[in-house]
């Protein structure tokens, strides 16, 4: 843990400003990002990284290497560092064939949302983290695709452009199944502490078409399907897709999604968020931040608030530079979807329902290079 | 009391861009880029890899200078956008893994070095700097 906390404190310090490091005219180039934070809930209740105890365990850096033997080929490798994890994020190779034409093959961020791609890189947003609705354990979206994709844009000489995305393959995605022991009839395991499934989805096919004006307005439309592994014996058909907006003027920023997943037969969820942010002059910035979550699943009865999630946010950031941020927020949360005791069973949760409500505090600091 | 109106509305209006003379930076080329100009918003699309090809298809390698003063000055000019406001969208498709900026030269003289020797190549330099053995790229600035 200090080992963590260390290298991420000695390369905020030795980070001097965006530069990257270029080799050989952009041939191998390196960039970084890294965060730490303190986070602490108000009860006994966690929440994802935030525990009732308060964690400092939470430093992480992340490695970018970019080699571009020829202009028209890269290999991309992101390296992850944290306390529960090491390893490669995503790595693929991409030939440009034109603007319109990137062809990506390997295991390659997913193209979802408004943010799917940057859901490290705290340095890309005014909160610490995206919303937990959408890109936290919420069984909508991953951080990678295993398989082969196109990408490409289309430019108008009006600065109206197309991006679109094209993939397929596999990928795993989070879910907190909180609700477990109210599932009937009972499964087997709700002794266990509740943690993150990553459940595999096979024979994905996805995409994602970005319309953008020249007054800085992105609408987005992202799905993608394929069949969900439910155990050795049994796959269901596991369905994505959302609409999201960003609209940036001068100072201000407002991004707002809404989300839609289906495990065919067996539950469905909707996840929403509306982030929005100010400048006040170059270093100050407020953000608020709302969000919900209400899952449904077939096999439960009953209305929980395991199944639902409310959040409401507000934060203040001081940017030293575009790579350099402090960030302070506070969090209200209503529901036990994603909040709730730390080391707590699945059965824990129905016999002692813990708080409905919970508060979160966090201080932290990213920078990327 | 009018006249008093007018003056203040005409001093309201924003300013315009810069006329040439003002323009503190030189847009060059590889002498061998089959371009004679560029409208702004071309340039600007070529600096932020919005497209990265000339109109012959062949691949084009934008350059800056290390200047902050003069990539202030070109972010403004060229992009209509704060340096800080370009560094934080280079910042969001560097770790979308969707690309990378342009390469970074320490001197107008390194930039003007590496654009002659490179084909497809293209930058920006001081307006004072020399330019020998470089194509100088006129720039459309009107909207």
């Amino acid at each position: 843990m200090h080992r963590f906390a260390l290298l991420a404190v000695a390369s905020l310090l030795a980070a001097p400003s965006a530069l990257a490091i270029d080799v050989q005219d952009g041939q191998l180039a390196i960039h970084g990002d890294g965060a730490w934070s303190f986070q602490k809930t108000g009860n006994r209740n966690g929440y994802l990284d935030a525990s009732s105890a308060g964690n400092y365990d939470t430093a992480s850096f992340n490695l970018l290497l970019a080699v571009r033997p020829t202009p028209g080929v890269s290999f991309n490798v992101y390296l992850e560092f944290d306390p529960d994890h090491t390893g490669v994020e995503w790595m693929f190779v991409e030939w440009r064939v034109s603007d319109r034409l990137r062809l990506r093959a390997g295991r390659v961020k997913q193209p979802i949302g408004n943010s799917g791609e940057l859901q490290y890189a705290g340095t890309t947003r005014p909160f610490y983290d995206l919303p937990t609705s959408i890109y936290g354990p919420a069984n909508i979206a991953a951080t990678a695709y295993l398989g082969v994709g196109a990408t490409g844009t289309f430019t108008a000489d009006s600065g109206w452009s197309l991006d679109y995305d094209l993939y397929g393959g596999a990928l795993k995605v989070p879910e907190l199944e909180t609700y477990r022991a109210l599932i009937v009839p009972p499964e087997p395991g709700l002794d266990a502490p509740v943690a993150i499934d990553r459940q595999q989805v096979r024979g994905i096919l996805g995409g994602r078409l970005s319309l953008t004006s020249p007054f800085d307005l992105t609408l987005r439309l992202s799905g993608y399907g394929g069949k969900m592994d439910k155990d050795e014996l049994s796959q269901v058909t596991f369905l994505v897709g959302g609409l999201s907006a960003e609209y940036q003027v001068s100072r201000f920023k407002i991004g707002a999604e809404l989300f839609y997943s289906d495990e065919v037969g067996v539950e469905h969820a909707v996840g929403t968020a509306l982030t929005a942010s100010w400048f006040f002059d170059d270093h100050w910035q407020a953000a608020v931040q709302l969000e919900g979550y209400q899952a449904k699943v077939h096999a439960i009865a009953v209305s929980s608030p395991l199944l639902r999630h409310r959040e409401g946010a507000l934060a203040l950031d001081y940017w030293f530079t575009p790579t350099l941020v402090v960030k302070a927020s506070v969090h209200r949360i209503i529901g036990n979807h994603f909040a709730f005791p730390d080391g707590a069973t699945y059965q824990d949760l129905v016999t002692t329902p813990p708080q409905e409500g919970t508060t979160k505090f966090l201080a932290g600091v990213q920078f990327a290079f | 009391m009018l006249r008093l109106l007018l003056i203040a509305a005409l001093a309201a209006l924003p300013a315009g861009p810069a006329p040439a003379a003002e323009r503190p930076f030189l847009v060059v080329a590889h002498p061998a880029v089959a371009v004679a100009g560029l409208a702004r918003t071309q340039l600007s699309r070529l600096f932020l890899k919005k497209g990265t090809q000339w109109p012959d298809g062949s691949t084009a390698l934008p350059v800056e200078p290390l200047d902050p003063g003069l990539r202030q000055a070109f972010a403004a000019q060229v992009h209509e956008r704060s340096a800080a406001s370009v560094a934080a969208y280079w910042n969001a498709l560097i770790f979308s893994g969707r690309e990378l900026p342009p390469l970074e030269k320490a001197t107008d003289a390194d930039v003007v070095a590496f654009v002659r020797a490179t084909p497809g190549a293209i930058g920006y330099v001081s307006a004072g700097a020399d330019v020998s053995g470089v194509k100088l790229l006129a720039i459309g600035w009107e909207r």
